[in-house]
């Protein structure tokens, strides 16, 4: 052996030449050890403990970037090993909780999303993604059988429905689809999802994820028919709106386009409730608290556009209207102080994006008080004087926000 | 290995169905053909700046383009690419996803005839009458088309490449909507301190719109261009073509004309590679001479090594020396690494596992290298400049103790070399500096510093002087059994939006070729210092890659024309096959690479997205090394 290195280039040459010489085919360099993981273990774990291992093997993908769909068969394979151990085994049947059931279910249900892109045939795809919908909701039911007071089991059935809704049903959907293109009532699956979830104090991440998956769901229900534009990009500094795309009485989404409100409601709600539970050493503490902030601005949309119209409109509007546009100024204004509010409370130090969405609050709210008034003025400089520092933080990220701010000035 | 040509040029059959002229001028602007238009925009390319360059605005028939953009959006597949110099979707076609196949456009109706109507004779004639070109090709059509969306961009080069004569761009974002300048994906021209130098910064930036061509001359050593990185989330698609010099059987056929052209290119190119363009570059990649003196202790160390090994005990030890020539750490250099390095890669079971590693991988790469206070000051340090102060990036607004990397289409980066401030504006400033050239001084520098000002450089400083050292330059001989000759040692800053090295191999130091048992290798150490997150993905570029050159051993008959253009005006470089890729280490936090690069291997750092959260910083070391061991 060489007693000093050779060059990187040699190296690599030498390395391909042995490989070669060896037989293999694949001259891909297989490091010894590359594809195995290193699972999360808490501390008290106990480490021969075979379901301290399960345990840690979800963990180990629920915080990864999850593209790795054999540590999904890993966990699959490991829990139907482990029931079929249980049948002989009293100790492994004891040790058998409801977590048990809600990892195997949540494996199963995670794995749909490497489903639905496997084959080229869109049919087959989609009957292997409804097969491990329902095998994970038989799981959830089976081990509520047992568990039959288990909130987490509950919690992974509502992960499960809001996670089937876009997956398995709205990507079959066309604007002109009718009641028959599914099987099932949609609105009714959400309520049922609802009714499932709770804010679990020992599950609070997971909670997070199916808030957050139930938020991505109203998104796609309301912007549905517009796949195409908001593809191409949309124009977000003219502040252009899509309008909604109306649907038929008839269409399977429906009912979920006029519960849209409602829903959002119940979000926000949710969310803050999980806000509350959280400490802000928590590391998705700030993360939620922006959530609630969007969550605000949300519902203060509609007010504000109402408010907007009324006043700045190009159309004289009757003077009857005076006392709605004071009231939706209103209604606008308590919404995006409360969103200011959990906004503030998000921001990182590190992160001038997260200031940067205070800021771009205040500018509606600078928007929502009377024209030049003094609390106008006061939300624009407070909005100016974030920006600038954000815009220094962030070289110039902002500077067609600023822009148009000073602008409007 | 080389990127594929950015696009095959085809042999357009001479008897194609060709259109009649009415027909083409139909499908035009029609103010085109007005010769008030034409002279007019002949004078403004003429007196264009940085060179002869044009745009004309809704350039075809409305209708017929946005048919071509539809047909593009629906027939074609894009491919997203990635090397040095770009990150763009390149297009295929659905049924060969390879490339798209220009000699069958059976499926594109309206894409065939756009290609027709603008490599249309009469067309053509007005584009060569407003550049002052000379005449054009119909016959070698050349057309590619590329969408770039968001991160995407392609850096600076001036496109020549074989025969081209004119480059285009007809630009198809959206129709319905305006393109923004604060979207980027602008078409950014450079002037040229002198020929093949172009300056750091674009002076003329073309916001495009659909419909809009761009055009200019391509002129060797001048046509220096870029696409600015897409901001936002939208495609900026875009049709690229180029003119090429007349062929044989052609109106304005030139026997050898084509032949010239590209061997003047390809020389000139090769011997600008090899002298000229090195005089100016920045910094340059020269490394100081140690003192015969340090080496001699280096020697000794690593000679103590094979004493001990031979169990010789006669073994030469010099009594009074900075540091002892013992083959281990004494007490009190090991009190001076401790300072700096973290105690795990002090000890002596952790320099002989780092020992065997490099012995093993020619490579380390070591996490936590700093010890924890170092790395919690560095990293406070850094980030609050990256928080709180404006970063320049005009080349112009640059300020000591920084300075730009220059040329553009090379490198560009913020760089500390502890030698006197400079800035160039112009060729008068690099000749003076030539003149009397520096070397490094980081002390010097130092003192000239306003400490409360430049807080994290005088730091950042204080561990290039630590790296400097003649202990840690032992604790380098431990670990790699080389013996330093040479070195050089830089602070490196790469911005968000504009900072980058394209793929280069290293150069040996000539002077030290004939010293006993130098290695033709240079050992490479990156300390990257960069404080934020989100750089594993490689998203947002700022990686380091080492790359193998696989040149030697393509099949050198089986390559075309085009191919050995490409390879000789060697603008287009790396390729992301990742069969080549030896190292790819994105920017981290408190990072140290140690690499034993040989010639055939290309090292570059990716251009650093717009919207990456910071800057990269890493401390960038080389030294020219030699063995001690005897050849056995």
């Amino acid at each position: 052996m060489a007693k000093r290195a050779l060059g990187l280039g040699q190296k690599n040459k030498e390395k391909k030449r042995k490989v070669e010489s060896e037989g293999r085919q694949d001259s891909k360099e297989v490091t010894p050890g590359a594809d195995q993981i290193s699972v999360e273990l808490d501390d008290n774990e106990d480490l021969d403990d075979e379901f301290s291992q399960l345990k840690g093997l979800w963990q180990t993908y629920f915080h990864s970037d999850r593209e790795n769909e054999y540590v999904l068969n890993g966990i699959v394979h490991e829990c139907d090993r482990l029931l079929r151990q249980s049948e002989e085994d009293a100790k492994i049947k004891k040790s058998l909780n409801d977590e048990f059931h809600a990892i195997y279910a949540l494996a199963l249900s995670e794995l749909t999303i490497f489903k639905a892109g496997e084959d080229d045939e869109e049919n087959k795809n989609m009957q292997s993604v409804a097969e491990f919908f329902d095998n994970a909701v038989e799981r959830c039911e089976l081990g509520l059988a047992l568990f039959s007071d288990s909130q987490l089991l509950k919690l992974v059935i509502a992960k499960i429905i809001i996670q089937r809704i876009p997956l398995e049903y709205v990507s079959q959907l066309k604007v002109n689809s009718t009641t028959d293109a599914l099987k099932i009532d949609l609105n009714e699956q959400l309520e049922q999802a609802k009714k499932n979830f709770n804010v679990n104090k020992d599950h609070l991440e997971l909670t997070y994820e199916v808030l957050q998956m139930f938020d991505d769901l109203l998104d796609i229900i309301e912007n549905f028919g517009h796949e195409n534009e908001i593809e191409e990009g949309l124009d977000s500094d003219d502040e252009e709106e899509l309008a909604q795309v109306e649907l038929s009485s008839t269409h399977p989404l429906y009912k979920l386009q006029q519960n849209l409100p409602k829903n959002y409601q119940w979000l926000r709600d949710q969310m803050t409730q999980l806000f509350n539970a959280l400490g802000d050493q928590d590391k998705f503490y700030h993360s939620v608290a922006r959530s609630v902030g969007h969550l605000y601005l949300k519902a203060a949309e509609e007010p504000t556009s109402t408010f907007m119209r009324l006043q700045y409109g190009d159309d004289d509007e009757p003077s009857s209207d005076e006392e709605s546009c004071k009231s939706a100024q209103r209604s606008a204004l308590k919404y995006t102080k409360q969103a200011l509010e959990f906004l503030e409370k998000g921001q990182v130090k590190d992160e001038p994006e997260t200031w940067v969405e205070v800021a771009e609050a205040y500018i509606d709210l600078g928007n929502l008080h009377d024209y030049q008034s003094k609390d106008q003025e006061k939300s624009y400089q407070v909005a100016e004087d974030i920006l600038m520092k954000a815009n220094k933080a962030s070289h110039g990220k902002f500077q067609d926000i600023l822009d148009n701010l000073l602008d409007k000035e | 290995m080389k990127r594929k040509a950015p696009s095959n040029p085809v042999n357009l059959p001479q008897k194609q169905a060709s259109l009649e002229e009415d027909k083409v001028k139909g499908l035009f602007n029609k103010k085109i053909w007005d010769p008030k238009f034409q002279n007019e925009l002949k004078n403004e390319i003429a007196e264009a700046k940085p060179y002869n360059w044009g745009t004309i605005r809704d350039l075809v028939d409305d209708e017929l383009l946005r048919a071509v953009r539809k047909e593009i959006e629906t027939e074609i597949h894009f491919t997203k690419k990635e090397t040095d110099i770009y990150k763009v979707n390149q297009s295929g076609d659905l049924a060969n996803l390879a490339g798209l196949d220009w000699n069958d456009l059976s499926r594109l109706p309206n894409l065939y005839k756009l290609r027709q109507i603008l490599y249309s004779e009469v067309y053509r004639d007005v584009i060569a009458h407003v550049t002052g070109s000379g005449k054009l090709s119909g016959q070698k059509a050349d057309m590619s088309i590329n969408t770039y969306t968001k991160g995407c961009h392609l850096l600076t080069h001036d496109d020549v490449i074989g025969s081209r004569r004119i480059s285009f761009i007809l630009y198809l974002p959206d129709p319905d909507r305006t393109w923004k300048s604060h979207y980027g994906g602008g078409l950014r021209l450079f002037d040229s301190i002198i020929p093949n130098v172009p300056y750091s910064d674009p002076c003329a930036k073309l916001v495009p719109q659909f419909n809009q061509i761009a055009f200019f001359k391509v002129q060797p050593g001048f046509s220096f261009h870029d696409v600015e990185e897409v901001k936002v989330d939208k495609h900026r698609l875009s049709i690229q073509g180029w003119y090429h010099i007349p062929q044989k059987g052609e109106d304005g056929f030139i026997p050898g004309e084509e032949e010239a052209w590209v061997q003047t290119n390809t020389s000139t190119l090769a011997q600008l590679e090899s002298n000229v363009l090195q005089d100016y570059e920045f910094p340059k990649f020269e490394r100081d001479i140690l003192p015969y003196h340090q080496v001699k202790h280096f020697e000794k160390v690593l000679d103590a090594n094979e004493a001990e090994r031979h169990d010789d005990k006669d073994k030469e030890v010099t009594p009074v020396s900075a540091f002892s020539d013992e083959h281990q750490l004494s007490k009190h250099e090991m009190e001076y690494l401790t300072q700096y390095i973290s105690h795990e890669y002090l000890s002596n079971e952790g320099i002989v596992k780092l020992q065997n590693k490099f012995l093993e991988d020619s490579a380390l790469q070591i996490e936590s290298f700093l010890n924890d206070s170092k790395s919690e000051l560095m990293k406070k340090l850094i980030k609050g400049n990256e928080l709180e102060k404006d970063c320049p990036y005009a080349a112009k607004d640059v300020k000591s103790p920084w300075k730009t990397a220059v040329p553009p289409h090379k490198w560009r980066y913020l760089y500390i070399d502890g030698k006197s401030h400079e800035n160039f504006q112009n060729e008068a400033d690099i000749l003076a500096n030539l003149n009397r050239e520096e070397l490094q001084n980081f002390e010097l520098l130092k003192q000239t510093l306003n400490k409360k000002e430049n807080e994290a450089e005088t730091e950042l400083i204080d561990l290039v002087e630590f790296f400097k050292s003649t202990i840690f330059k032992k604790y380098l001989a431990l670990l790699t059994s080389l013996c330093p000759l040479s070195e050089q040692v830089l602070i490196r800053r790469f911005r968000p939006g504009e900072d980058f090295t394209l793929a280069t191999k290293c150069q040996l130091n000539e002077l030290l070729k004939n010293v006993d048992g130098f290695v033709d290798s240079v050992l490479e150490g990156t300390l990257c210092l960069t404080p934020f997150d989100g750089w594993e993905s490689g998203e947002v570029g700022g990686y380091e890659l080492y790359m193998a050159d696989n040149d030697d051993e393509g099949d050198e008959e089986s390559k075309t024309q085009l191919d050995r253009d490409v390879e000789d005006a060697a603008v287009y470089r790396a390729d992301d096959s990742g069969d080549s890729v030896l190292i790819n280490s994105s920017a981290s936090w408190n990072t140290f690479n140690l690499v034993l690069r040989d010639e055939t291997v290309l090292e570059f750092v990716k251009y650093v997205s717009w919207s990456a959260k910071s800057s990269r910083w890493d401390i960038k070391m080389q030294w020219d090394v030699k063995s001690t061991e005897a050849d056995e």
